[in-house]
Formats: structure tokens, sequence, C-alpha cells
């Protein structure tokens, strides 16, 4: 009993260091590192929260969004239309991101929530598709095709990183929050239930179509919210830098590599990917996609169920270890 | 024995002419039934002859193509899936449908997240609930395992444990025992009935006519879809229709006159 005690501690006593360390290595890298790493780091940041936000209809309702990056793009323009049209201030206009790519997700999701699996994922890339056509169309409102400038952030050039930097880390925890707290809630149990099986789920008492489209509200509003961040940080917007399958297709292969269905796998994901997209773009200017490519193939075959697997299988050897041990002992 | 017998008792769940057509072809028709409170309930018939459809029609998960189901009083025609769960009516599938990439214990404890009456209660204590009705059914051992870690009749069990937990009042079974062998079939019998000492209403369907007659109140016999029999099962095996379309001469010899 003691001992279990003890135990409970030092296991609390070590997460709340690893916490610490974690919260200092987040908080430092502005103050230290050349604006190149800064931006490096803001927008891995910014991956991370996207892929969060992809997970929770991947990972947990288990519906392959691709094209939930249409959101995103719904998410900049609300901001930029905003900002630049109606002179709103920025953390209103992206709190209207949010909302706005909720509500549209939340409007279609009756519908296209029907279909399963690959055809959903279609869906989705039409939606995206769709939607980019709209944006362009709007030419007096979103400035079509020519594109259009979102305001400057009013202040220096390293009070600007930093202030990206903590905008898109503020995201991220945001979206990891978000997932935490759905995985530990009935939500999050319907979802896995009816990720598996809906006709099981619904018997169950989970109000099927219910869920899946709070999901997809969920996942969009996050992914519009970073959308809007995202347009203030650019400061030029066109529909094609926004409404771009292939960082759609993107966040979902970080989600997937992380781990699909965890809370912190996909930002895992989300960093390596990016990272490694960083570096390799560096040395191997021409074949970058290739090299890429092939990273990510690799790492499918060998590791399926995504990074956070790993760390399950560890936990589970040291734990028979040690039980192991205590049986030896006792 | 000095209890009511379940013949006195209301009816929990009636059907009136209920009937699903698949295409053109009728798959259950104007079946007319009682199933009284406390009492169970089997359901025969050959393959095909409609039952797991009238399942999936009181559980509404087709639509009824004519007719009307009264659960408790209360029609239930065109609810929800969900909606007719937390009225208090749970279910097995012939086909086991677990929730894998949860574990035995987060299966469970669906049922109870999402209980009847919207009583459902947290996470959290459904998890402790789950581990309760695991116990009940054998499986607190493998309370923490996944569920492709299962053979069939863990999973058949699992199956009943996701149900319960849901605390319902009305109980579908669909061929929980096939596929068990003899010892497991008499350990499922023997749970079935203690969840009936409970007070929960049930309906089993069951190929295996050892256990369908050992642990049934009143059988109804489907043929083709439509209900060509009904009564105690010393009355069903002795139904001359249900001998030639179903039983079989040894059986229904056997057990009659
Ligand atoms: N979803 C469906 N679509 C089309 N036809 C169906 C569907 N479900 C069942 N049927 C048909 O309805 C009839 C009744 O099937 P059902 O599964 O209810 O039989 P059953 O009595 O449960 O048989 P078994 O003992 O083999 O389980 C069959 O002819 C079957 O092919
Ligand atoms: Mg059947």
């Amino acid at each position: 009993m003691s001992a279990s005690q003890s135990s409970s501690f030092a296991r609390r006593a070590a997460w709340a260091f690893v916490a610490l360390v974690l919260a200092v290595a987040a908080v430092l890298p502005p103050f230290y590192l050349s604006g190149y790493w800064v931006r490096v780091i803001t927008s891995l940041l910014m991956y991370g929260a996207l892929a969060s936000a992809i997970n929770i209809m991947v990972g947990f309702a288990g519906y392959p969004a691709l094209g939930n990056i249409a959101f995103f793009g719904v998410g900049a323009y609300t901001v930029a239309v905003l900002m630049v049209k109606y002179n709103v201030d920025f953390f209103v206009a992206l709190l209207a991101a949010g909302v706005l790519a909720g509500l549209y997700a939340a409007l279609l999701g009756r519908a296209v929530l029907r279909l399963r699996g690959a055809y959903f994922g279609i869906a989705t890339i039409g939606i995206n598709h769709a939607t980019s056509e709209i944006v362009t169309n709007l030419d007096s409102l979103t400035g079509g095709g020519r594109g259009t400038i979102v305001p400057f952030y009013p202040g220096g050039i390293q009070e600007e990183r930093m202030f990206f930097y903590f905008l898109m880390l503020g995201l991220m925890l945001l979206a990891v929050g978000t997932t935490w707290l759905i995985s530990r809630s009935r939500l999050g149990y319907g979802l896995r239930a009816l990720k598996a099986d809906q006709e099981g789920a619904s018997v169950m008492g989970v109000n099927t179509t219910r869920f899946k489209v709070i999901a997809w509200t969920v996942s969009a509003g996050l992914t519009g919210l970073v959308g809007g961040a995202y347009a203030y940080w650019l400061s030029f917007l066109e529909p094609p830098y926004v409404f771009d399958i292939t960082m759609g297709v993107k966040t979902y292969i970080m989600a997937i590599l992380g781990g699909a269905g965890t809370v912190v796998g996909p930002v895992l994901g989300a960093f390596t990917l990016e990272l490694l997209s960083e570096l390799i773009w560096g040395r191997f200017l021409e074949a970058h996609m290739l090299v890429l490519g092939i990273v990510v193939v690799l790492v499918v075959l060998f590791i399926p169920q995504g990074f956070m697997s790993l760390f399950a299988q560890l936990a589970a050897t040291l734990k028979r270890r040690r039980t192991g041990e205590v049986r030896a002992d006792g | 024995m000095a209890e009511q017998r379940p013949a006195e008792r209301p009816p929990l769940l009636v059907g009136r002419g209920v009937t699903r057509y698949f295409g053109g072809v009728a798959a259950v028709q104007d079946v007319d039934f009682e199933v009284r409170a406390g009492e169970v309930l089997g359901l025969i018939g050959p393959n095909g002859a409609g039952k797991t459809t009238l399942m999936n029609l009181i559980s509404g998960l087709l639509p009824l193509s004519r007719g009307d189901l009264i659960f408790n009083g209360r029609s239930i025609k065109g609810l929800s899936p969900w909606d007719i769960a937390r009225l208090g009516i749970a279910r097995t599938f012939q086909i086991v449908k677990p929730f894998t990439g949860m574990t035995l214990r987060e299966n469970v404890a669906m049922g109870a997240m999402f209980a009847r009456d919207g009583k459902g209660v947290s996470a959290r204590e459904a998890l402790e609930v789950a581990g309760e009705v695991l116990e009940m059914v054998g499986l607190g051992h493998r309370m923490n395992a996944y569920t492709d870690e299962l053979n069939i009749a863990m999973r058949k069990r699992l199956e009943l444990a996701r149900a319960l937990a849901l605390n319902p009042r009305l109980l579908l079974l669909d061929e929980v025992m096939a596929g068990l062998n003899l010892r497991e079939v008499e350990r499922l019998m023997e749970l079935v009935r203690s969840i009936n000492a409970r007070g929960v209403t049930i309906i089993v369907i069951e190929h295996v006519m050892k256990a369908i007659m050992g642990i049934s109140d009143r059988i109804v016999v489907l043929h083709y879809g439509k209900k060509i029999a009904e009564g105690t099962p010393q009355q069903v095996a002795q139904d001359e229709r249900v001998i030639t379309a179903y039983l079989g001469r040894r059986f229904g010899q056997g057990k009659g006159a």
C-alpha cells in the first residue's frame, strides 16, 4: 500500500518534472534562436495544431477527412475579409474564423457524414475545391484570384516573431487540450465506438449522427482558428495557398505517423515530418519530395500504428519487467 | 413458483402486424406477438426465417415497412436505435461487433455511459460499473485485454456484458450460444437464467434446441417471415407445422407424445 503510494508519488513528480522541462522548452526558443529557427518552430507548432485537429476526425471518429484543409482556408479568408473590409480587430476576427469554420462543417456534416471511408475522404476533397472556387469568385470580397493583403502586424520584427510563435503555441495547446478532454469524455468513447462499428455504437445508446457532426465541427473550428492565424502571419493570401490539398494530406499523414486516436501522437508526427521536411529541403533541394515520400513509406511500413504505439509497447515491457521483479521479491 | 406466472403479467413489448420488405421480398410479414414482463421468449425458425430481421426492427436498426411495435405502452416505431437503447432495450449481435481498439472494460463501459433514461454516468464511473459487469459474465480477469485477443466464446460473453451494462428492461439475444461447446452453452444458459431472475425480460434466438427449450417460457416460431406457431416449449415441439418446417421428425417426436 505505502509502496504503491510512494511509487505513484514518484510518478507524479516525474510527470511534473517533464511538464516543467517542456514548458521551459516551449517558452525559450523565440528569445534565443535566430529568426529562421523561430519561423521553423512556429510552423511546427502550426502543423501540430492542424494534425491534432484532423486527428479528432481521423483518429477518433475514423473518418479520413483529407479535405479538412477547406476549413483552414475558410478561417484564413474570414480573418482576411474581416480585417481588410471591416477593420475588425485581429482577435475578434480570429474568433469569427473558428466559429465560421465550425458552422460550415456542422452545416455540411449531416449530409456528408453519411458517406463512409474513402467516399467521405473524396467528398471532403471536393468540398475543398468547391470552397476554393467560391472564395475565388467572391472577387469583390476576397480579392479573388489576385489575392488579398492582410494588414501587417503592428510592431517590430522581434515582437512580431514572438507574437506568432506564442499564437501558434497557444492554438496547438488548445487543440491538444481539446483532444485530451474528448479522449476522456463520453464524446470520445462514443466516437471510438462508432469508429469500430456504427450499428454497434448506435444500439449502445450513442447518437452516432450527432457525435459525428460534433466531432467534425470541433475539428473544423480548430482548423479554422489555425487558418485565421496563418492569414495574419502570412499577410498575403491567395486561394491556392490556403485551400492546398497537399497541405491537408500532409496533416493527415502527420496524425497517422504520430498515432491516430492518441492525444499527443499527432503533434509528434507533425514535428517529426515538418522538421524532416525542412532539413531535407535544405539538403536535397531537387529530390525533396521523393526523399520525404520514401521516409513516410518506411515509417508507415515499420510503425503502422504510429510513434505512440512504440511508447505503449515500451511501457508494457517495462511494466512486465517491474511486476516480474515484484513477484520475485515476494 | 408461488410468484405470478409470466402468462398473467402485462406485456412489455407488443408487435402488431410487424412487416419488413427487402425489395419485393418480405423478410418479416404480419407478425403479431407479445413479450410479457419478466418472461424469456424464444424465437426459432429455419435459416433466413426473419429472426434477426425482427430483432433489427425492434432495436431500430431497420425501419418497419408496416405494422407497429409498442414498448411499455408506447410506440417505438420510427425511433432511432439510440433512443430505443435509452428506453431500455439492449441487444447482442449474431455476428459479434466488438469495439476494436478499446479494452473489454471500455467496451462494456459504453453501456453504462449511455444507459437507460439518459441516466448515463461519466466515463470514469462507467469504467467502474464495467468492471462489475465483466466479473458477472466471467471476463473479470481479462478486463484490460483488447477485443482481438478473445476467442469466440469470450466475444459472445463480451456482447452480453455490453448489453447488460445498459441496464436494460428488455434484452435481445441473437444466437449468443452459436459456435460454443456444450459446457460453454450450459454456462451461458445459467447466466441467461440469472439475468432473467433479476427481472430482465429476454427475447432469445437460438438454434441450439436444448438451450432454447431449456430457458424459454414461451416460444414463437417463424418460417419464411411468418409466425407459424407459438406456445410453451412442449406445445411448440409437438406442433406438426413446426416439426415439418424446422425441427424435423426426430426432435419433435422425441419431445412429443
Ligand atoms: N439487409 C438486408 N438486405 C436484404 N435482405 C436481407 C437483409 N437482411 C436480411 N435479409 C434477408 O431477409 C431474410 C431473413 O433474414 P434473417 O437474417 O432475418 O434470418 P434469420 O432468421 O436470422 O436467419 P439465421 O438463422 O440464418 O440467422 C433472408 O432471406 C435474408 O437474406
Ligand atoms: Mg439470424
